[in-house]
């Protein structure tokens, strides 16, 4: 049962822009004789070429929910609509960028991103360009012939970001890509990130526990509660490009944060 | 004081030769000097030995034996060892006999061999390659379960093939496990080999050393030692050493 809070309902979702519709998604693990169900009745729906947040506290399920929105693990139920159409889980053409950038260290910068091309059959002749234009997407098409322990931590995350980009894929997941990056990279890339979005224009599904990277960067904020239920839709209408630290978007954050405590705070006393 | 690598080098070589030199001052019979080694060793090289044949040639012999058996070994562990990978069932197997393979002693193998194939070279090989596969089959196996699954997830979320992944993340992978095995089996293979030619092979280090022992000659016996010894340094640092620092130059970061 989810609840938007009256502000989330003022969607800016027009009539004639392409969603995809999740209703009554669920997933539950099986542990010896124990069922633990991550989430459950999850209704909601996503922009296509908008960029949604999926948030919650560690341990919520919001990796788990990615992976089931991917395909990389089958849901227990639920539909997914697209354009109202009914689609099989992990029809969705995507490119995942992980916590790590976990890149090939054997590889140059150049070979990892023509692995996820190969693995993808883009023809020969077509990669090396594809390989280029997205390097330089990302600022780093002098590294092309480095080995990925010889860049920071952050250029790593950019070669990731790169290499998802470079099949040109439907959607763009993104597991907590900055979390383990220092504050002030994570910063810069946030930023950047944004400029690749819409120069890209591509749908992006990003997973944070950071409500104010989510804010900073979002159209549409689906909160998780810490027992896999969506509590709370928030849609961010603040118009780009956005400045950090801007008013409005402290005002949705700390609103935002506020009931979210709120909600934790009932759903505490309903279990005393 | 920190010294040079080359000053070190020459301390610790020219403390080994006076440390020789003073044995050989003490009973010249048994520890024949450097002096008296070093012209055998010149000697055998470019006269021959008595048997005719120059020093590298039975040097050439027992090195392309070696070199025989450790390309057997490896191969045979990187075979076995894919297949664990892909087959619980030859893994459990394997790894339960593993500790058996290992044990029985190095001069039971090669006479048992030699029984069964006759005083040569395949025996030789075969024997040494018994003896060593199991020890590079620990370390091709422990490399393949180092494996960071991470990067499989990655492959998978990109639509790799189980080919492309074998290709470009297993195989890459193991390449230093398989390196880190070569050197070390080359460091242990050739013992093993002389010992086997010492039982019955009529060329090779081994052959010369048993032939000069029964003669009594040490100093013949310490020449071919010492030509040996010279051949795999030369082996591990002028060619194995740089061999790795190219192909892993990806971990100089």
């Amino acid at each position: 049962m989810s609840q938007p809070a009256p502000t989330a309902m003022t969607k800016q979702s027009e009539p004639n822009s392409d969603v995809i519709e999740f209703s009554n998604l669920r997933k539950s693990f099986q542990s010896g004789n124990e069922t633990f169900t991550v989430f459950e009745d999850l209704d909601f729906e996503i922009a296509e070429g908008g960029f949604t947040s999926i948030m919650g506290p560690s341990g919520c399920g919001k990796s788990t929910l990615l992976n089931v929105i991917s395909g990389l693990i089958p849901p227990d139920g639920g539909e997914i609509r697209h354009n109202g159409e009914r689609v099989e889980p992990g029809s969705f053409f995507y490119g995942y960028v992980f916590q790590e950038p976990r890149l090939l260290d054997w590889l140059t910068i150049g070979e990892n991103i023509r692995f996820a091309l190969r693995a993808q059959e883009v023809p020969p002749e077509d990669q090396s360009g594809r390989i280029y234009r997205y390097l330089e997407l990302v600022g780093l098409e002098d590294k092309i012939d480095s080995y990925p322990q010889q860049l920071s931590g952050g250029m790593r995350q950019r070669i990731g970001i790169a290499r998802a980009l470079a099949i040109d894929p439907d959607i763009l997941f993104m597991d907590e890509p900055f979390s383990s990056l220092d504050e002030f990279t994570a910063k810069e890339l946030r930023q950047d990130l944004l400029e690749i979005w819409q120069e890209t224009g591509k749908t992006i599904i990003f997973v944070t526990h950071n409500s104010s990277e989510a804010v900073f960067l979002s159209d549409s904020i689906l909160i998780l509660d810490g027992n896999g239920k969506l509590f709370d839709q928030v849609s961010v209408d603040v118009p780009r490009p956005r400045q950090i630290g801007h008013e409005a978007l402290i005002e949705t954050e700390s609103a935002m944060m506020e009931r979210f405590f709120a909600h934790l705070k009932t759903t505490s006393d309903d279990e005393q | 004081m920190k010294l040079r690598r080359p000053a070190r080098i020459a301390i610790s070589v020219g403390a080994f030769l006076v440390f020789w030199i003073a044995l050989s001052m003490y009973d010249g019979r048994m520890f024949p000097s450097p002096a008296i080694v070093g012209g055998l060793m010149v000697e055998f090289v470019i006269k021959g030995d008595i048997d005719g044949q120059s020093a590298l040639y039975h040097l050439w012999i027992t090195f392309s034996r070696v070199l025989m058996a450790t390309a057997l070994a490896l191969g045979l562990a990187l075979i076995i060892g894919v297949a664990m990978k892909l087959n619980d069932g030859v893994a459990k197997a394997f790894e339960a006999w593993l500790p058996v393979w290992m044990t029985p002693p190095d001069v039971v193998v090669i006479l048992i061999v030699m029984v069964m194939v006759g005083f040569n070279t395949e025996a030789v090989v075969l024997s040494v390659a018994f003896v060593y596969t199991p020890f590079a089959l620990v370390t091709i196996w422990q490399g393949l379960q180092d494996i960071d699954t991470e990067l499989i997830e990655m492959a998978e979320s990109f639509g790799a093939s189980q080919r492309q992944i074998w290709q470009a993340i297993f195989l890459p992978h193991l390449l230093s496990y398989v390196f880190a095995s070569l050197r070390h089996l080359f460091g242990m293979t050739w013992k093993v080999a002389v010992i086997a030619e010492v039982f019955g092979i009529s060329n090779g280090v081994g052959s010369r050393v048993r032939f000069w022992f029964l003669q009594g000659n040490i100093a013949e016996v310490l020449a071919y030692s010492v030509l040996f010894i010279g051949v795999v340094l030369v082996i591990e640092y002028l060619i194995l050493s740089p061999i790795q620092n190219r192909a892993f130059a990806w971990r100089q970061a």
